[in-house]
């Protein structure tokens, strides 16, 4: 036992020595590592500045090259193949430029790097002066530069024995050269210059995959949205983090993993989710393959659930068109004629024929445009309540002041938040001078109604209806006693007997039928008719002069 | 002594510099790596040099408190300096490599910025090194122990190099980035000397080297005090662990019986064991002056 441990000392002090020894042969190469190491994040702030906002999807490629028609040639020859194979690239953008440049490239020898500027932080660390070099962003697998030894974060200096400034002198000095030439090319690694000699080659023939595996953009396949103050409340969420998954599309990595619609994703690996756009950006910024822990949280649950980024495959896009509704059950709600979905209907959005719900075919007042319905969306349910017909939707519809809208559009899911009367979709109230100015009083004061306003709901910000016979609620204002009551249209209450009951002089409305008009006219009232808008919007235009009365 | 607990503080003496040591050689190599200095750490393992040289020491002691056995009827005093010679010649390619390595540092102006972890951990092995100096000086005068104070100042060497480290990382966060990896060069350049000094030593006690002059003399002065002695033929000693071992051939007078002979032998062990402070194994053959012997 005693012998044991005497040998036990030296063996672990030997054994620490050599940890050491090791780390001090690494220790000068930590430094080393710095750009290097950096170089992925750099390569992603790269992107997001080249992306403009919402082109995720696109590659990076496409971008640089609609931004700069001056692209050089024979720098990263595989994407400019890879967006003439992408079919869903869209038709008339510069597709001629795309073949020029390609014919170029047939006797342009192929060096099979991506290059771009040297970042800011680099360029310091390493001490190079602003405006020399250009910077490896990547290098195609396989290239003449991989076979020669250079290294993505490697800065060229020295191109042919011509020192370089940008990255248009590269490939102007590669068009005078053949496959088979040897070219010595000076880097600066991680502040150490180095020289290598690379043979170029013709481009070969498998670099379009080669390509498009190094640019593809990583996907998971969830579709995801902010979460609003609605769409917290529907769900019963404890706050506003993190986003919501409205849709999951079928054989996608984020169906793989389990995930599920109503998922709210709080964190990605370690990092808190503040909105979708970050999402996307560190979807974007992962590895295809690379598996990512995401935090979730399901029915007051939360899970944690790893996901291995996957490529997209191509989705057909779908164009949307709408035939004739004339056979469907029309029906309206917040401002938007809706009808039942009809196959063909289905058929046209792209969507399977045997899809249930009601199609959106007309979006004319507010709150429905001010919420962003937009005409071919198919409401599928509403409060999770399922919408397959127009008696389940009006019964969906009938007792909610505010609700969660699961829509298809194109072949997303989307929630659609609808705030109550008079809230905003982020749940503030929406100030409006005159519910400050107007206070509402009980019917049976001496309300000497001058205006009288059609409404959805007894609310100053629920909209007119555009008929006013379909209206259920007239609002009545005295604008002298800054005051509003509201009486309601239903159980025989006619038009006529309100105007005359309340002493009515004025009438802000939708559609008005002639005959009521010329009878409402005849007796002394002024018709205001083909307003749009919410009660409050008319009493603004009322109050400025710029309604006109109809004769 | 002035207090008593000075003997105990003496006797902690070994505990608290191999504890040090280790501590040391922790921290060190710790914000070594982590401050990314390749002083800090070539001192961390000169630091280790010294740690495995205490510990060879104890290791040393041990095999040699084995008895012997019919394998090895002279015991196994000097697996010591095999192990000493196998551990040192490791030490010594790991500070040529230190050397190396700092040297293409240098050549190659490889960017060493070490952060201000490392100019902590020099100054605290700087301050560790000082107060175990201080604690061994202090025990030594008061036991009158010249070998502890001896030691100290040897060891106090140790922290130089910790300064030149903490000159180096300094230096190197000032922007001559090449200091650092100079200070790694110095402190690879102590380590491969201590080995050498190390390996030459314990090969040559493996030769059987004789002791240092001064205690031959000391033997020879001693064995003059004892009138029975007619004369000094010869003597061998060597260094066997722990033990000095002498094999001394004596001249004495032919006529003397055995026994008279035996006292003599214990009068030159006595002798021996009161002017040299370590342990001693004594060989004694008493000779005539002409021929024949007694044994």
């Amino acid at each position: 036992m005693n012998k044991g441990l005497i040998w036990f000392g030296p063996i672990s002090v030997v054994a620490f020595v050599l940890i050491l020894a090791v780390m001090y042969g690494l220790v000068g190469n930590i430094g080393d590592l710095g750009p290097s190491g950096e170089q992925p994040e750099m390569n992603f702030v790269h992107n997001v500045q080249t992306f403009p906002s919402g082109v995720g999807d696109v590659q990076n490629g496409q971008i640089q090259l609609i931004n700069k028609p001056s692209f050089p040639t024979g720098i990263g020859n595989g994407q400019i193949q890879l967006i003439k194979q992408n079919n869903s690239f869209p038709a008339g953008i510069g597709n001629d430029q795309i073949q020029l440049i390609k014919q170029n490239q047939i006797q342009t020898p192929y060096l099979g790097i991506n290059i771009g500027e040297v970042p800011e932080a680099v360029a310091r660390e390493l001490k190079i002066p602003v405006g020399t070099g250009v910077y490896v962003k990547s290098i195609i697998t396989e290239s003449p530069s991989e076979k020669a030894g250079i290294k993505t974060g490697d800065i060229v200096l020295r191109f042919d024995h011509q020192p370089i400034t940008s990255h248009e002198q590269i490939g102007r000095t590669l068009k005078t050269k053949k496959a088979g030439d040897v070219v010595k090319l000076v880097i600066n690694r991680n502040g150490k210059k180095k020289s290598f000699h690379v043979k170029l080659e013709s481009v070969p023939a498998d670099i379009v995959p080669a390509a498009a595996a190094l640019k593809k953009p990583s996907w998971m396949g969830a579709d995801i949205q902010d979460i609003d103050a609605v769409i917290r409340m529907q769900f019963k969420l404890p706050n506003k983090d993190g986003v919501i998954i409205s849709y999951v599309t079928p054989n996608s990595p984020a169906e793989t993993a389990g995930l599920k619609v109503g998922d709210v994703i709080e964190r990605f690996g370690g990092t808190r989710i503040r909105d979708v756009k970050q999402m996307r950006d560190l979807i974007l910024g992962s590895q295809s393959g690379q598996q990512a822990m995401l935090t979730v949280f399901r029915n007051g649950e939360t899970l944690s659930l790893p996901v291995i980024m996957g490529q997209q495959v191509a989705t057909k896009e779908t164009i949307p068109f709408l035939g004739p509704a004339d056979m469907a059950i029309e029906g309206t709600w917040i401002g938007m004629d809706v009808t039942e979905l009809l196959p063909e209907d289905a058929s046209a959005l792209g969507l399977p024929p045997s899809t249930k719900g009601i199609l959106v075919n007309d979006v004319e007042s507010p709150p429905a445009t001010m919420i962003g319905f937009q005409t071919g969306d198919v409401i599928i349910a509403i409060n999770s309540i399922p919408t397959p017909d127009m008696k389940g939707f009006v019964k969906a519809t009938e007792k909610q002041s505010s609700a969660v809208v699961d829509l298809l559009r194109g072949n997303r899911h989307i929630f659609m938040s609808v705030p109550p009367p008079g809230y905003t979709q982020q749940g503030s109230k929406i100030n409006n001078v005159i519910d400050n100015k107007v206070k509402q009083v009980a019917v049976t004061t001496q309300v000497n109604g001058i205006i009288a306003i059609s409404s959805e709901s007894p609310d100053l910000n629920a909209a007119i209806p555009q008929d006013i016979n379909q209206s259920p609620y007239l609002i009545l204002v005295d604008l002298n006693k800054n005051s509003y009551a509201t009486v309601s249209m239903n159980g025989g209450n006619s038009l006529s007997n309100i105007v005359g009951q309340y002493n009515i002089t004025s009438l802000i409305c939708g559609n008005i039928p002639v005959q009521t008009a010329n009878n409402l006219s005849s007796n002394g009232v002024f018709i205001y008719s083909g307003i749009v808008g919410t009660a409050n919007d008319a009493i603004s235009l009322y109050e400025s002069g710029s309604l006109t009365a109809a004769r | 002594m002035k207090y008593a607990a000075c003997k105990k503080c003496a006797e902690s003496v070994g505990m608290v510099n191999i504890m040090g040591n280790i501590l040391m050689i922790l921290i060190k190599g710790y914000m070594g790596v982590v401050g990314r200095s390749k002083g800090l750490i070539a001192d961390a393992i000169h630091s280790s040099a010294d740690l495995l040289a205490t510990i060879i020491m104890i290791i040393g002691m041990k095999i040699s408190e084995n008895e012997s056995d019919e394998r090895y009827p002279y015991g196994y005093g000097k697996a010591e300096y095999i192990v000493a010679i196998l551990i040192y010649i490791f030490l010594f390619v790991i500070g040529v490599y230190i050397v190396y390595e700092g040297a293409i540092s240098i050549i190659y102006k490889h960017i060493v910025n070490p952060c201000l972890t490392a100019a902590w951990g020099a100054f605290f092995s700087i301050a560790i090194n000082e107060l175990m100096f201080r604690q061994s000086v202090c025990a030594g005068t008061q036991i009158n122990s010249p070998s502890m104070v001896a030691k100290a100042w040897e060891s106090r060497s140790d922290v130089y190099s910790s300064i030149a480290v903490l000159i180096g990382i300094l230096g190197s966060k000032m922007g001559f980035h090449f200091m650092d990896p100079l200070a790694a060069i110095i402190v690879g350049v102590i380590i491969i000397k201590i080995c050498i000094e190390m390996i030459k030593d314990s090969v040559l006690n493996l030769m059987d080297k004789a002791p240092d002059d001064e205690i031959l003399d000391m033997v020879n002065k001693s064995l003059e005090k004892i009138t029975s002695i007619s004369g000094i033929k010869n003597i061998f000693g060597r260094e066997v662990g722990r033990y000095y071992e002498f094999q001394i051939d004596l001249y004495v007078e032919p006529n003397i019986t055995v026994s008279q002979g035996e006292i003599i032998k214990r009068e030159v062990k006595q002798v021996l064991s009161n002017t040299i402070e370590r342990q001693l194994v004594i060989k004694v053959r008493l000779l005539t002056e002409k021929k024949g012997e007694s044994e």
